[in-house]
């Protein structure tokens, strides 16, 4: 009895401890002023669906789109609206694109960088993201907020907060699985994106040549 | 005696006078040296009234410098040329300025109702089109464009019009504030340097371009990058150490060469002398001179100027060869056998050169003057001061000097038995040489581009990567800001409309004119008024009155935050004219397809516009400016056998003429020969060889084929061609084909000038 009196107390001192020991990681964890690394599930080629909400803060609601997309960290990224309009942006090895419902494709000089951007997280590029962003934990759980580096992002975005809709992985104490992205802009204005992704072998064959 | 005492005074007189003249236009005026080939060709411009336009334009551009380097280490070694040159005299960093899309967008907002972008134009009276155009706008990702503009303009065609006017500038992009290029998937951050030397200052540029090549090998070794630059500086520091050296050298092999003669042929020290005075004497003369008529002196005219030593030692060989008359005769000037036959060719040479004298280019003026008074100086020189001398009357040929040139004169005596088969295969080898090698020029000027390989690669090299290798630019010119750009809007307007696919570069996205901004807003109101952007306002739920007319005018674009871009492709500028009225020019680049024959005529009916394209104009002028000089060449050639043939007769005229001709058109085919194609200097060459050839035809007329002439000659024929074939070896195109055609020339009016002696006693 005495026995399982001194196993229950061990067991118990030992889950204290664990307790204490996993607050104190999620003190850490969650201190804003802490700079961490990331650790994201890597997605060469993928696809999915989003949803996209343009929050302006002169407009009372959200300007709302859906669509599919298409990436392959070799060839580029198909961002496909569907709703309200039909419209593809396509980022290629040559710059950035965008095609409207005829098929008129027009090239957008200089206005790449948030495509690669959004190409990193979801890939799951973790070198580029550390190397371009300061990441710092956010007061939302499960989010961490990204700090453009680079002053060519800087210019468009304030900051950029990822986040994991499902629980932590106990294994990987970091966010591995984003699916909502939001953009914040020096404005004020915002754009939330929530993602539903897939890996892929191969992108299929029509959206391939469409990067090409 | 008394005459000849006259005769001396009056040379030390004009000697005095030269050098005064001279001392006063060396110190007193400005002269500078130039070593740009274009500066000396025929003007650059289509139309000469675009001179002050592109100059307004282009001056300062032409002395900046584009460096782009690469390399892991690139932004590194960006920063550490922004340090390093601050160290440099007269160089300074040019920032290639970012405009900020807040500032911008912001300087817009009054003149939202005037822009609208192609597609909108489009669209305009559709309102289901252009709510399609303004989502797609609004549901981009953080389109920065819609962001900064949609709360004020919410019709979303000022964030469109933005977009694509911005874009359109080019393909820089910004990193740290460090702009680069993307080139597949290499990246050049890009530097601009700014040179500020007053005129060509040829020194300072190559040392300028010294430190400059210096830094970036340093930077290039420490940071592991690789730079590309591109510059006029570096072709002006390039071509000055090459004519440096080759001016130099060549000069030096001259006078060795022709001292070495001399001392072969007399075995004295004053024939060297006297040959170093008269050549001194000459090339100061021809130098005042030209102090005299130009301002701005070519370096390459010095590098011509060479050939001064080969002409005016003909003169001292004369001189030389006659010295021994002295001894016996008195030192009567009327007595001097020299006297009739050097003057007559000095006229006969100055006729010559004295129709380069008025050609356009500038260079062949400069020689002429060089030449002309040059040779002056060297004739009163050899005429009055030699036969003064002490010791003059002295000098004696060598022996086997008089071995040799009595052997040469039996052996042409013999070929003189057989006139009409030299002349028969002389005719016959021309006619071959027509066939195996026919005559063709090419005056494509940058043939004579004397810049090394390298260098002309890197300036490919940076313009392929900042995109304009094998652009075309426009200038239009006007007398108010409002017309240059309804102008340029026409301009662009039919090149569009006939070839759709060129690329068109300048501030024409950025600043409409007046009446197209007029045209815009009246479109725009009069869409508001029939409710086609009610669709596109609900969007955003919000409201946007149309107000009142306010253009976008040049003076407000030039306070603006893109005042910057106002400033590279605009300029304002005082003509001639009316100076006290400003005009204004701009130019325009045009890539991805050359402009079409009809554009191109179009263009040239158009008073305002003219194409920019130097290398191709300069090509025209040169090919209009050969025919010319083949007119006058004829011309020439006709005047000085109309002399010969009333001097000695109808016979001996005719056989100077064949001679003459001969030469000529044997050194042309020879040369085209030696080289794949024919140029202007070549030509120009002809000119100098019928000069030379009537000199030895005149001294066979006025004193037979007899020793002392053919010795004379001889040593002229040899020095000449030594002076001339050293050309060959230069390494500016111009020079060499000049030295290949007159060393050719040379040889080939040795061997049939004597056809046209008259036999005479030894």
């Amino acid at each position: 009895m005495k026995l399982i009196k001194h196993t229950i107390t061990v067991k118990l001192m030992l889950s204290l401890l664990a307790l204490a020991f996993s607050v104190i990681t999620l003190a850490k964890s969650h201190s804003p002023a802490e700079p961490q690394t990331i650790a994201l599930n890597t997605k060469a080629i993928a696809s999915g669906n989003f949803v996209q909400r343009k929050y302006f803060k002169i407009l009372k609601h959200p300007i709302k789109s859906q669509g599919e997309l298409y990436f392959d960290v070799d060839i580029g990224l198909l961002w496909l609206t569907k709703q309200p309009i039909s419209s593809a942006l396509l980022l290629k090895k040559s710059g950035l694109f965008t095609e409207d419902n005829s098929g008129v494709s027009k090239q957008i000089k200089g206005a790449s960088a948030i495509s690669r951007l959004l190409l990193s997280i979801m890939s799951g590029d973790n070198e580029k993201i550390s190397e371009n962003f300061i990441i710092n934990n956010s007061q939302i759980e499960l989010c961490l907020n990204l700090s453009p580096k680079l002053p060519q992002l800087a210019k468009l975005i304030n900051r950029v907060q990822l986040c994991q809709a499902t629980e932590h992985d106990e294994k990987n104490p970091f966010l591995s699985e984003i699916n909502h992205i939001v953009l914040h802009e020096h404005s004020g204005n915002r754009t939330e994106i929530d993602l539903q992704l897939e890996t892929i072998t191969a992108l299929p064959e029509a959206v391939r040549a469409r990067l090409q | 005696m008394r005459g000849c005492n006259k005769l001396k005074k009056f040379y030390w007189f004009q000697l005095c006078s030269v050098l005064l003249l001279g001392g006063y236009l060396l110190l007193f005026t400005q002269w500078h040296i130039e070593t740009n080939l274009l500066s000396i060709l025929p003007n650059s411009s289509q139309k000469q009234d675009f001179t002050i336009a592109e100059q307004a334009l282009f001056t300062n551009k032409s002395q900046q410098i584009v460096v782009l380097i690469s390399g892991e280490n690139a932004r590194r070694a960006h920063n550490a040329i922004a340090t390093a040159v601050s160290e440099i005299d007269q160089v300074s960093i040019l920032r290639t300025p970012e405009p900020s899309l807040s500032e911008v967008a912001e300087f817009y907002l009054p003149y939202r109702h005037n822009v609208l972008t192609a597609t909108y134009l489009e669209h305009i009276d559709n309102s289901h089109a252009l709510m399609q155009l303004a989502t797609n706008q609004v549901i981009q990702l953080a389109n920065p464009f819609v962001s900064a503009t949609i709360a004020k303009a919410p019709r979303l065609n000022l964030a469109q019009y933005l977009q694509e006017a911005l874009a359109n500038l080019g393909d820089i992009e910004f990193e740290q504030g460090m702009a680069f290029v993307r080139v597949q998937d290499q990246r050049y951050f890009l530097s601009r340097l700014q040179v500020s030397l007053n005129g060509l200052d040829l020194n300072a540029s190559t040392t300028i371009a010294t430190k400059l090549q210096q830094l970036f090998s340093d930077i290039g070794n420490t940071e592991q990058v690789e730079f590309l630059y591109s510059g006029i500086l570096f072709h002006t520091a390039e071509s000055t150490s090459q004519a440096k050296a080759e001016i130099s050298s060549f000069g030096v092999l001259s006078i060795i060469a022709v001292l070495l003669l001399i001392w072969t042929v007399f075995r004295s020290l004053l024939p060297l002398v006297a040959a170093i005075m008269v050549i001194t004497i000459a090339c100061v003369y021809g130098f005042i001179a030209m102090l005299l008529f130009f301002q701005s002196l070519h370096l390459l005219t010095l590098v011509f100027a060479i050939t001064l030593i080969g002409v005016v030692i003909d003169y001292c060989f004369h001189a030389f060869v006659y010295a021994d008359r002295n001894q016996s005769n008195n030192k009567n000037y009327k007595s001097n056998p020299l006297v009739k036959p050097l003057v007559l060719g000095f006229i006969t040479t100055a006729i010559g050169y004295f129709i380069l004298v008025f050609s356009p280019l500038s260079l062949l003026s400069q020689v002429a003057v060089f030449m002309i008074f040059g040779l002056l100086g060297a004739l009163i020189t050899v005429l009055i001061l030699l036969p003064q001398l002490k010791g003059f009357a002295k000098i004696t040929r060598s022996v086997s000097a008089i071995t040799f040139s009595q052997r040469g004169v039996d052996f042409f005596h013999k070929l003189l038995n057989h006139k009409t088969i030299i002349i028969s295969i002389l005719g016959l080898a021309l006619s071959l040489l027509a066939i195996v090698a026919p005559i063709q020029f090419n005056d494509d000027v940058r043939l004579l581009n004397s810049s090394p390989q390298w260098l002309i690669a890197q300036e490919v090299k940076v313009a392929t990567a900042l995109g304009y290798q094998g652009s075309q630019r426009l200038i239009i010119k006007a007398e108010t800001p409002q017309q240059m750009l309804e102008t340029q809007e026409q301009v662009i307007e039919r090149i569009h409309d006939t070839q759709a696919n060129i690329k068109i570069k300048g501030i024409n996205n950025l600043l409409p004119s007046i009446k197209r901004q007029q045209q815009h807003y009246a479109l725009i109101s009069q869409a508001d008024e029939s409710g086609y952007f009610h669709g596109v306002l609900a969007i955003s739920d919000l409201a946007d009155p149309i107000t009142m007319f306010h253009p976008l005018t040049y003076q407000d674009f030039l306070q603006g935050p893109l005042a910057s871009v106002a400033q590279t492709y605009t300029a304002s500028y005082q003509t001639a004219t009316t100076p006290e009225k400003k005009a204004y020019a701009l130019w325009l680049e045009l890539s991805n397809e050359p402009l079409s024959a009809a554009n191109i005529l179009w263009l040239e009916q158009h008073k305002s516009v003219a194409l920019y394209d130097t290398a191709s104009d300069v090509s025209d002028a040169l090919s209009q400016y050969r025919q010319g000089v083949f007119y006058l060449l004829i011309s020439a050639f006709i005047v000085v056998m109309v002399i010969l043939v009333a001097k000695y007769g109808l016979k001996a005229g005719a056989l100077s003429s064949i001679a003459t001709i001969g030469s000529a058109l044997l050194a042309l085919t020879l040369s085209q020969l030696f080289s794949s194609y024919l140029n202007i200097f070549n030509l120009l060459a002809v000119l100098l060889i019928i000069a030379l050839a009537i000199d030895y035809v005149i001294f066979y007329h006025e004193h037979g084929l007899q020793a002392k002439t053919f010795l004379a000659i001889s040593l002229s024929a040899l020095s000449s061609a030594a002076v001339f074939g050293i050309l060959v070896f230069s390494a500016t195109p111009a020079v060499s084909s000049f030295g290949l055609t007159v060393m050719v020339g040379i040889v080939s009016i040795f061997i049939l000038a004597p056809i046209a002696a008259k036999k005479a006693q030894i």
